[in-house]
């Protein structure tokens, strides 16, 4: 004991030392901007000169950096801009408003100036992956567009769900795995025209980035992975104009300033047109076709002073499929978020956020007013109040919660009595501190508890197979709720000059469930939320990272594995009725899977030419004991080997080029592989779950960009109207370009030669694909 | 201008031509795992066992199936009684079974083929009867493609069941004129409390004056109507829909088909001229 007393004694009288006897510090915090827009720039690096203290603004462009008094500045860099020092002289700087010059022409001078990039800083980056939609634009892409999601699906770790698709698998998790939000705000449905569009418009976008691993505790309800957008805020300097024409769609987005440039605007919209041609055509079937989606973006902001701050995020999306009355499918998604940050004092930070989305479809055959139809959707509202608080230099506390109620509704239209709406609360307190417990080292250790109580709506009760039992009961009067606390931990640093590391572990709990009957996936898959027969499904991941730079910082190298188990995953029964029962409940079977893999990244990082090799070796399984009698199977994510090679090639001032080739092994699927005869009915024998494979898939793509004289002189004049027009640039691009036939599905058939015998016939979504669009800015 | 758009749509054209196709495949299969079927069906309402025994074929150079008759069928009652169910010449097994079959009892099947043993048990389910047969003449449909026109008159026939306290599990079969139609399957869960009206053939089938109808209507045990509704999906209206996969398998070893379990309920139209 008194060893205890002397040992307790002398550690709290190292602590006291530390604080007391260390030298005073003073506080340097604003916001950073670019200089010519006035748009935040998110995740720019702030660092104290001298100093082992930095860290990187936050989602609104804010710093708060605490650094020793005699810290001569600090520095402020982002990539693409000039670097920028604040002095300090001793005394507190704060409200800071740190506007960044961009480089108009990226020399590698400025490229090096800009990247910094100590692996400190590439500790942070690892396991989740980080993508500016300028970036996006480099990539060719299917019919011309430059998504993010579809860049993203290029990145290791990453998988399309399909050929063109804007779905997504992560380290072996499903699609409804990944939370993905648009300021803030849940889309549920992320895909145009079946996915070979993401709704996300690149010219309304100011960065992506994606979670894999290390999710820190303000995020939650999914399991897999978070992908957090953010919206431009709109030019705070000038209006400009600038759109792109394709030969599938074109889009045009107006940025204006606000208020003596205390504000901004941003409208972005976004249409295809394939449609229109339809009038035109002799058949009167056709005639009367819809077949286009649209998207349209808005923000205003506002800053009230130099504490407070508005924005306000709407979205609007459609997809309309109309085939002359006869079948119908549409879809949308809609979105808004109000958001208020306020400077509570120098050291916290805080953001209010209120949002709404709503995600819906209508499926249907006949006309509308007699004909068959679902409708069906999920809408959320949700409060959520995010607090950080940099308490000490080693020290930023970040806590908060936030209530989201979600409405789930499913009507059918020749239902004598339409299914009622269910309703249930997630609710979700959140603390994590950030502790920097050694130079170049700090872990990051959070809370998370989370809830989900079914409040409105019908309440089943199942026998042991899953069968209905007497009359429905009411959520209201049944009481049902479910949660737990999800512990997130990681911690990360510095090896050497040149070498970074990070550990992480982490639960992530998921209270609604995507339930598809395919494995592509459709908008008319249904949200289910969980209750009384539908578990969370609770997910935990460990992970390891590494990444190292060669000296001169033109190359990095990162290695990353992880380890993921998950439980209560769902899939339908073998012969489940999935349009008409009285509940998707008595159709679905539960069980766990496991996913674990290694993930290689090698890029050039600087100089004409740069781009990225990434390579995933991955497993994922699934054990249900509905299924194959509780044998594992391959999960439908489970792509052994993933490859993306990236390139682009700044050729000259006015012309570039960029290449990519994706290859993976194919996706695991049940083949047919005998007949039987019961009864009087021929039946097809399966094999077991998954044990068959596609064929294996690979395509490359190539692009060529190429700016117009009058776009490379602009950059020195100020032309307007027609000539800032012919200023834009030209780009032809070429997805799958050697013609290779994907398979996209398989329709087993009669042979032609010999109908005695089936054969497999390949059906492959795309040969080559040219496309050719322009764009310009004024 | 005119030799433009002919580029232009010339262009077009070759794109569209390069865009998707079809192409004949080898898959990567593992041996095709030939498995035994067992087809049979137990009335519990007259004693009768009649089922068929063959082996699944290959998918892509099918055989026809043969029927077997070389393994040994054995009935067991709930008292755990044994009746052998002996095989007619080359066809299918038939026998029946003497004793009293309650509600809730439960009987097995044992097969023993090539030295392997398989057996399966299942319950036997409450009888619900059919109530009356009604013959309508056809009027329309009320959405969709309009129907062949045909000279004459053309019927729709309507099976109707009591209500009952508990739900029950229905397979409806029928026959028109001594020939069984196996081009729909019918069967439903019908709702406590209410009268249960199901179309023939789901109101797509018509029936022509002079035909005679005759109904089975079977109720299931649970088992069974499960395993009736994963073939329906399997088999699919328009082809197999939803994530492909075998039934349910309830024998003790790996084996396809099922030992059917239900009581039957029998009635006949005779439609008019």
């Amino acid at each position: 004991m008194p060893m205890l007393r002397w040992l307790l004694s002398g550690c709290f009288g190292l602590l006291w030392v530390a604080h007391a006897s260390g030298q005073t510090r003073i506080t340097v915090s604003g916001t950073v901007t670019d200089a010519t827009t006035g748009e935040t720039l998110i995740g720019a690096q702030v660092y104290g000169l001298g100093t082992q203290s930095g860290m990187l603004t936050n989602g609104y462009g804010f710093f708060n950096l605490q650094v020793p008094s005699d810290c001569p500045g600090v520095s402020v860099q982002y990539i693409g801009y000039q670097t920028d020092t604040i002095e300090v002289s001793g005394t507190s700087r704060t409200g800071l408003s740190v506007s960044l010059q961009p480089y108009t022409i990226m020399t590698e001078a400025a490229v090096i100036e800009a990247e910094g990039s100590a692996p400190e800083e590439r500790a942070e980056k690892l396991g989740t992956l980080e993508l500016r939609p300028e970036e996006a634009r480099s990539i060719p892409q299917l019919f011309g567009e430059r998504d993010v999601i579809k860049a993203i699906q290029l990145m290791p770790g990453v998988q399309a769900t399909s050929d063109g698709g804007s779905g997504f698998f992560v380290r072996g998790g499903g699609a409804d795995q990944n939370l993905i939000l648009l300021d803030e705000a849940p889309v549920y449905n992320p895909s145009h025209l079946l996915g070979f569009f993401s709704v996300f418009n690149g010219d309304a976008l100011n960065t992506a980035e994606l979670y894999k691993s290390g999710i820190p505790a303000r995020f939650g309800g999914r399991a897999s992975s978070v992908l957090d957008i953010r919206m431009k805020d709109g030019n705070a300097g000038k209006t400009t104009v600038s759109g792109g024409i394709g030969l599938i769609s074109s889009r045009l987005t107006i940025e204006t300033p606000l208020a003596d440039g205390r504000g901004s605007a941003l409208i972005s919209g976004r249409r295809t047109y394939g449609d229109l041609f339809l009038n035109f055509s002799a058949d009167t079937n056709l005639q009367n076709t819809a077949l286009y989606f649209y998207d349209l973006n808005a923000k205003v902001n506002y800053r009230i002073n130099d504490r407070n701050r508005l924005y306000l995020s709407l979205y609007n999306g459609r997809d309309d499929f109309d085939f002359a009355e006869a079948f119908l499918l549409r879809w949308g998604n809609r979105t808004a978020t109000l958001r208020w940050n306020f400077l509570l004092s120098d050291e916290i930070f805080l953001n209010t956020s209120v949002v709404w989305s709503d995600y819906a479809y209508r499926v249907g055959f006949g006309p509308e007013d007699t004909g068959f139809f679902r409708d069906a959707g999920i809408q959320d509202v949700q409060i959520k109040e995010d607090f950080t608080w940099y308490a000490h230099p080693s020290h930023t506390v970040r806590f908060g919660g936030q209530w989201i109620q979600h409405t789930f509704s499913d009507v059918v239209s020749i239902d004598s009595e339409p299914a009622p709406d269910r309703a249930g609360w997630e609710t979700a307190l959140y603390l994590e501190d950030e502790w920097s417990f050694a130079p170049r080292w700090k872990a990051v250790a959070g809370l998370r508890a989370a809830r989900f109580d079914l409040v409105r709506g019908p309440v089943y009760a199942l026998n042991a197979e899953g069968e209905l039992m007497g009359d429905p009961g009411e959520a209201a009067d049944a009481g049902f709720g479910t949660g737990g606390l999800e512990p997130r931990l990681s911690v990360q640093g510095a090896v050497g000059k040149r070498h970074a590391l990070k550990f992480s572990a982490e639960r992530n709990r998921q209270f609604l469930h995507l339930v598809s009957s395919s494995a592509a996936g459709n908008p008319t898959d249904l949200w289910l939320p969980v209750s009384n027969n539908v578990a969370p499904l609770v997910a935990d991941q460990f992970a390891g990272g590494w990444s190292t730079n060669t000296e001169d910082g033109m190359w990095s190298l990162s290695a990353e594995v992880y380890y993921k188990r998950m439980l209560d995953l769902l899939e339908f029964k073998v012969g489940a009725d999935v349009f008409a029962p009285t509940t998707l409940e008595t159709e679905l079977v539960s069980g766990d899977g496991e996913a674990y893999g290694i993930e290689w990244l090698v890029r050039k990082e600087r100089g004409d030419f740069t781009g990225w090799v990434s390579y995933t070796l991955s497993r994922s399984f699934r054990t249900f004991d509905a299924i194959d009698d509780g044998l594992v199977f391959p999960a439908a994510s489970d792509r052994i080997h993933d490859i993306s090679l990236v390139a682009m090639w700044q050729v000259s001032p006015r012309v570039s080029a960029s290449a990519n080739w994706v290859y993976h092994t194919g996706d695991p699927a049940t083949f047919p592989t005998g007949w039987y005869l019961y009864e009087t009915q021929l039946v097809p024998q399966y094999s077991r779950r998954n044990q068959g494979r596609f064929p294996h898939y690979h395509r490359l793509d190539l692009g060529i960009t190429l700016k117009s004289k009058d776009g490379v002189a602009r950059s020195g004049g100020g032309k307007t109207g027609w000539q800032a027009f012919r200023g834009g640039e030209w780009t032809f691009s070429c997805y799958n370009a050697y013609g290779r036939e994907n398979t996209y599905l398989i329709n087993f058939e009669p042979s032609e030669e010999d109908p005695a015998q089936t054969q497999a016939v390949s059906l492959a979504l795309f040969k080559v694909i040219p496309s050719i669009s322009y764009d310009f800015k004024f | 201008m005119i030799s433009s758009f002919k580029h232009f749509a010339g262009a077009v054209l070759v794109a569209f031509a390069l865009t998707g196709c079809e192409q004949v495949i080898e898959l990567e299969l593992d041996e095709n795992q030939t498995l035994p079927v067992f087809s049979f069906r137990f009335n519990a309402s007259a004693g009768q066992v009649i089922g068929t025994i063959s082996e699944s074929v290959d998918f892509y150079s099918p055989t026809a199936p043969m029927l077997e008759t070389s393994a040994a069928v054995e009935f067991i009652a709930p008292d755990g009684a044994i009746t052998a169910i002996s095989p007619l010449p080359d066809s299918l097994y038939l026998g029946t079974v003497e004793g009293t079959f309650n509600t809730g009892d439960t009987v097995g099947l044992r097969v023993v083929r090539v030295g392997q043993e398989y057996t399966a048990f299942n319950a036997i389910p409450e009888l619900l009867p059919i109530d009356s047969v009604q013959v309508r003449e056809f009027e329309g449909f009320p959405f969709g493609p309009p129907p062949d026109s045909l000279e004459g008159p053309q019927y729709e026939i309507y099976v109707y069941f009591p209500a009952t306290e508990e739900s029950r599990n229905l397979f409806v079969e029928f026959l028109v004129n001594g020939e069984l139609q196996t081009d729909v399957l019918q069967g439903l869960k019908t709702t406590p409390g209410e009268i249960t009206e199901i179309p023939l053939g789901w109101s797509q089938r018509l029936f022509n004056p002079e035909e005679v109808v005759q109904v089975w209507a079977w109720t299931l045990s649970d088992d069974t109507y499960d395993y009736w509704l994963a073939l329906s999906s399997i088999l699919g209206a328009f082809g197999p829909s939803g994530v492909p996969g075998n039934p349910p398998n309830h024998w003790s070893n790996e084996a396809l088909g099922h030992f059917f379990v239900g009581r039957l309920a029998t009635s006949q139209a005779i439609l008019p001229e």
